[in-house]
């Protein structure tokens, strides 16, 4: 049995829709969600941690329904979730905002829960801060605060929505260190903009876009995809749907090469790019036909 | 096998209910939060340094009951009903993260409820140190055989209904009705109106020359009387047309339908929820009949 099944999960907003007849499973692993804005990655994280009910299609999570109290408190039990952007209430020390969300997920002993505290602020390199007021931490240290939380009690079901957001270079590499350890035995699920911490961290990646799924799979195969599309040239190509300048001031190309093109290895970029683009240009097409 | 799909795989039961220790958890760290808070912090060194001045002034004896639950009262019950409303919308900002843990929102506000309880114990020790002033140094009365302000021969069961009611039963109900509202009209604003509310539904039934069934339907009911001569009070009497311990009962009563209201906010529970209300209701119209009868 899978940890998360979704069946033909459908969700709107008004006259939007968000998501539409998606049908995933996810089991133990890391599972990074690619897509651009808009796509449904937030709609689904918020679906999976039980803070939106799907209108159409059946959600099952541990097995259980959460569109039932019973289902989601059994649920929300097993789960960690960094929600992409979170307020902060007054008057709470990093510890202390910890600690009381620590309560509210039913660590009732003091004593084992002040250690647990502890252990994930280390975990986020916040140990040091622990004393100061919420108010008076950065941006990246807020960050981390939201996903100390999440990380609390060593959770079945691990929901990031943009967890390595507003972090540095080292700090994200301290992330990936505690996600890829998570994953050992949990389900993780990340929605992120960065390619290169999917391909750092993820087994698996899906890729939304306009409440669709576009892709799913093991990485090397959306990699593959991308085979034989990504060339480099000292200027710019018209054939190329992307091209940039690199740092060693020559052009790199993704999209149809020429036949004489110097092709080099694709990385996930380049081809959640063409997979993205293909998908717009196909809908170009068909809305013009 | 993670252990999370072992779990997945065996049956679960139906979830239990937030359990006593959880709840008490809370509480405990709602309770810090509220005596932390300055609105609570400032009006009680206040009420210390008041307690001070009036030992000093009145050279160790006697203290005046409708000043001392007067303070008490606005000290503690309105400044708590802001503090109390605060609390319970403080979360506001984090409701994406505090609405999927598995502790619910009623839980939360139940145990808001029982923070408020600090403010009633503060309450209570001010009601303790007037009774222990008033036993160890009994106020001289004019001629110096009456005792001055502090109710003369009245039964003590009534003197003491009257002080909890009017000190540490005020300063449990201005914040249990500030959770209350603060569930249910969590505006921005709700807060200060709610204090002018409070204010006027008490001043305007407590003149004296209203009956008791107006005085006994403020918002901070005054069962007493002050009669003054020269500027000096000379004594302090009981409303006649109130019976104290049933006012008492039908405070009470309106403390338990504040919870009670704060707690139907959210779906569960709602059959004993409308129970205990009715309850409620029905326990305070009798103590209102009876406390003016």
């Amino acid at each position: 049995m899978n940890t998360v099944a979704l069946s033909g999960v459908g969700k709107s907003y008004g006259r939007n829709t968000a998501l539409a007849d998606v049908t995933l499973d996810l089991g133990p692993g890391i599972t990074g969600l690619l897509g651009p804005n808009g796509a449904g990655k937030t709609t689904i994280l918020r679906i999976l941690a039980t803070a939106l009910a799907a209108d159409q299609g059946t959600v099952r999570i541990m097995g259980e329904d959460p569109r039932s109290l019973t289902g989601r408190t059994t649920v929300r039990r097993h789960l960690g979730y960094a929600p992409q952007e979170t307020g902060f209430p007054r008057g709470f020390t990093a510890f202390s905002f910890i600690d009381y969300l620590a309560i509210l997920k039913e660590w009732s002993d003091a004593g084992t829960r002040h250690e647990e505290v502890r252990r994930v602020l280390e975990l986020v390199d916040l140990a040091d801060v622990a004393p100061k007021r919420v108010g008076a931490l950065s941006g990246g240290q807020r960050r981390r605060l939201v996903l100390a939380q999440a990380l609390l009690g060593r959770p079945d079901l691990l929901v990031l929505d943009e967890p390595t957001a507003g972090l540095d270079p080292a700090q994200r590499g301290r992330l990936r260190d505690v996600l890829g350890q998570a994953g050992e035995s949990a389900t993780v699920v990340i929605s992120t903009h960065q390619t290169e911490d999917v391909a750092a961290l993820c087994e698996r990646v899906i890729v939304l876009d306009r409440g669709q799924v576009l892709f799913d799979g093991r990485i090397v195969d959306l990699v593959s995809e991308a085979a034989g599309r990504v060339w480099m040239s000292d200027t710019r190509q018209p054939t190329a749907q992307y091209a940039w300048r690199t740092g060693t001031g020559r052009v790199r190309n993704v999209g149809d090469p020429p036949p004489d093109a110097e092709l080099i290895e694709p990385a996930l970029e380049d081809a959640y790019l063409l997979l993205v683009g293909d998908a717009a240009d196909d809908e170009r097409l068909e809305s013009a036909s | 096998m993670s252990a999370g799909l072992a779990r997945a795989m065996v049956p679960t039961p139906p979830a239990p209910d937030v359990s006593r220790a959880t709840l008490l958890a809370l509480a405990k760290a709602d309770a810090r939060r509220y005596a932390r808070h300055p609105l609570f912090v400032l009006p009680c060194v206040l009420l210390i340094v008041l307690m001070i001045v009036d030992y000093v002034q009145n050279k160790g004896g006697g203290t005046n009951p409708m000043v001392a639950t007067m303070t008490i009262a606005f000290l503690l019950g309105v400044f708590g009903f802001v503090i109390a409303h605060r609390l319970t919308t403080s979360l506001r900002r984090t409701r994406e993260l505090v609405g999927t843990v598995p502790v619910d929102h009623q839980a939360r506000t139940l145990s808001l409820c029982l923070a408020c309880l600090v403010s009633g114990m503060a309450g209570a020790a001010c009601a303790v140190h007037m009774l222990i002033v008033n036993a160890l140094w009994p106020p001289q009365g004019i001629p110096p055989s009456a005792p001055v302000t502090w109710f003369g021969d009245y039964p003590a069961v009534d003197v003491l209904a009257t002080l909890i009611l009017m000190g540490p039963l005020a300063a449990l109900g201005g914040p249990l009705l500030g959770v209350a509202v603060a569930r249910w009209a969590p505006f921005r604003g709700s807060a200060l109106l709610g204090v002018v509310v409070l204010v006027v539904a008490t001043a305007i039934p407590a003149s004296d020359d209203r009956g008791g069934a107006e005085r006994l339907a403020s918002a901070w009911p005054v069962l007493m009387d002050e009669h003054v001569e020269n500027g000096k009070v000379l004594s302090t009497t009981f409303v006649a047309s109130i019976e104290p311990v049933w006012a008492l009962g039908w405070v009470l009563c309106l403390c338990g339908l504040a919870v009670v209201a704060a707690l139907l906010r959210d779906p569960a529970h709602r059959r004993v929820l409308v129970i205990a209300g009715a309850a409620l209701t029905l326990g305070a119209a009798v103590s209102f009949a009876l406390a003016l009868s």
